[in-house]
């Protein structure tokens, strides 16, 4: 399980890997939360249940991160903890983590947008993957 | 090499377009027509710009906008152009309003995302010494960041007063003077909009979020008039001497207009499949269709929020302002030079009518134009064109070609050419506050980080914009502004 930033001159770009579709799903979030603060520094004192049901594979990884954004912006909600199972193209999570502390969480960058932008979920040697570029 | 797929790193191959970039003149450059593009591209660049263009996927992104049905003359890269998603920045494309369509993606999710110059009467002298507390102060009354944070909180009702009147409703409610709307693009209030047409989703976004400066690249700039180019233009703005001091502010439609791009890209995906297109991000609603007039009316609104989130920020910027200087705003002659918007699609007229694109590209209007404020008409629109944190802002004119060249349009600012990673370990925020401070400018950031991401060597040599701009016609210099102080989400 991995993820790594790529180049882009504008916004943020991820690759990330998981040996599942729940643990590239995690991967990925963590990959995004890296972005906006220190995830390590976020306590899990709260539970939040999160489900969705898309099409496909690509809007479920989209709406599972673009709800995360929502649940900031509108919350002030981050999570550190994510007890996952997929089916198909339906998700349910159980988030736990705390109210956003701009000092505690040593506050980075905010993610405007999960873009569709190159947006691809894939398998390849036996693990799962993704690409994904979040606009700044 | 031809076109074909190319292992763009370890585990993604992409389609790549062989890129044969032909020099047109000194500033102006073409991609010819190829594969599925309709028109050929036109980058407008100097040598040096350009060849920062080629290292990233900007001229891509540019042969894929011209891919678009109904695509009129070009698809066009202004001087500040590099990569974004879908379209690049500095991205420009008019789409024929009965055979072409109109793309959420070449708007982008901060919808109207946005820059106005606030004048004072004051000059340098006035403030020296007070720079770092008016920056303080105005840090404390308006929200910057990531998390929750308008300052004014929203009913349903008011939330849709402020979608379908955008500066209107700030001036009915205490947050606007007679006479802002009518320096903002579009009066502050683009039509047809429609707020039933933007999700409850989105309107839970917006609702708390009035107000708020956002993060990234978003900034609020306190600076002077370092250089005027040309007087007469800059007495028209209300610019009469160098040292005037100035404030500049940079923001958009923070989450309610992410999501309605979100929401609408989503809806066509659904609607219409991939149209056969190389980026999921250019999808479009076909025009004529009834996902076009709804996509137009929700996108309106958000711009209309956007519009209204500036003139909140600059209430309680003349405010802090005040409160520092202990003389009214009103006294302080704190006008509105102009508001413009360089993240939005309009309904143009150009020889027929068309949707033009504009993605972080600003309408730049030359003089005589209907659409000029009265007040500028004679000279011609201002442009504003912001660069970093440590080399200010150009105030320009709308140019002569700028309507034959590129549909009426400009840059918008400095543009990046080091990505946020490379500039994360290429500086430190904390330097670069050092580093500001040593130059005159005091930095109040709400993260290091950020301040790090946004080092002024993160970006494009703004002078160097602005010359191609202005060597082309497009838009002119009229004046310089220096930064003394910055705040930064």
């Amino acid at each position: 399980m991995s993820f790594k930033y790529i180049e882009h001159t504008a916004d943020m770009e991820i690759i990330a890997e998981g040996d599942s579709m729940e643990n590239l799903f995690i991967e990925s979030a963590r990959a995004m939360y890296g972005i906006i603060l220190n995830l390590l520094k976020v306590e899990k004192k709260i539970t939040h249940l999160i489900e969705i049901e898309t099409k496909n594979k690509e809007d479920l990884i989209h709406d599972f991160l673009d709800e995360l954004l929502f649940l900031l912006e509108t919350k002030n909600m981050v999570f550190s903890g994510f007890d996952m199972k997929i089916h198909g193209n339906k998700l349910r999570c159980y988030c736990e983590g705390e109210k956003f502390d701009s000092e505690k969480h040593e506050e980075g960058s905010l993610v405007k947008a999960v873009t569709y932008n190159k947006l691809k979920v894939w398998e390849m040697d036996g693990s799962f993957k993704t690409n994904i570029v979040f606009d700044m | 090499m031809g076109n074909g797929w190319k292992l763009q790193n370890k585990y993604c191959f992409r389609y790549v377009i062989k890129m044969e970039v032909k020099k047109i003149s000194d500033f102006v450059w073409e991609l010819p027509k190829t594969g599925k593009m309709n028109v050929p591209a036109r980058i407008y660049a100097s040598e040096k710009i350009l060849s920062k263009m080629k290292i990233d996927e900007t001229l891509h992104q540019a042969s894929h906008v011209a891919m678009l049905p109904g695509i009129k003359k070009y698809s066009y890269v202004m001087p500040d152009g590099h990569q974004g998603y879908g379209f690049p920045i500095g991205g420009v494309a008019a789409l024929d309003y009965k055979e072409g369509g109109l793309s959420p993606g070449g708007i982008g999710f901060d919808i109207n995302c946005g820059v106005r110059l606030i004048k004072t009467n004051l000059t340098t002298k006035d403030i020296e010494g007070k720079v770092q507390k008016i920056i303080d102060n105005i840090f404390q009354n308006v929200p910057c960041g990531v998390g929750i944070g308008g300052q004014v909180k929203l009913s349903n009702s008011q939330l849709d007063g402020v979608l379908s009147q955008g500066v209107g409703w700030c001036l009915e409610n205490g947050y606007a003077w007679k006479g802002d709307s009518d320096h903002c693009e579009e009066n502050g209030c683009l039509k047809p909009n429609d707020p039933s047409e933007v999700s409850p989703r989105a309107k839970n976004r917006g609702s708390g979020q009035l107000g708020s400066l956002g993060a990234g690249n978003h900034f609020i700039e306190l600076g002077y008039i370092s250089k005027i180019e040309n007087p007469n233009v800059a007495k028209s703005f209300g610019i009469n001497k160098e040292g005037q001091v100035v404030i500049c502010v940079h923001s958009g439609s923070r989450g309610l207009g992410h999501q309605v791009c979100s929401d609408y890209i989503r809806l066509l995906g659904d609607k219409f499949g991939n149209m056969d297109l190389p980026d999921r991000e250019l999808i479009y609603a076909p025009s004529g269709s009834e996902e076009a007039d709804k996509y137009f009316k929700a996108m309106a609104s958000a711009a209309n929020f956007a519009w209204a989130n500036r003139q909140v920020m600059t209430h309680f910027i003349r405010k802090s302002f005040s409160e520092v200087m202990r003389k009214s705003p009103e006294e302080l002659e704190m006008d509105l030079i102009y508001d413009l918007t360089h993240n939005i699609a309009k309904i143009e007229n150009h020889g027929g009518k068309v949707y033009v694109h504009r993605k972080g590209a600003t309408r730049s209007l030359p003089k005589n134009h209907e659409n000029v404020p009265s007040k500028y008409r004679s000279v011609g629109q201002p442009v504003i064109l912001p660069g970093n944190m440590g080399t200010g802002t150009w105030l320009l004119v709308g140019g002569p070609k700028s309507l034959e060249m590129s549909f009426g349009t400009a840059p918008h600012g400095a543009g990046r050419n080091l990505s946020r990673t490379a500039a994360k370990k290429q500086f430190k925020g904390e330097q670069i506050k050092e580093a500001l401070l040593k130059k005159g400018i005091y930095l109040k950031a709400k993260s290091w980080k950020v301040a790090a991401e946004e080092a002024p060597g993160a970006y494009k040599d703004l002078d160097e914009v602005a010359k191609v701009a202005h060597n082309l016609d497009l838009a002119n210099y009229v004046a310089r502004i220096k930064p003394v102080g910055v705040i930064k989400g």
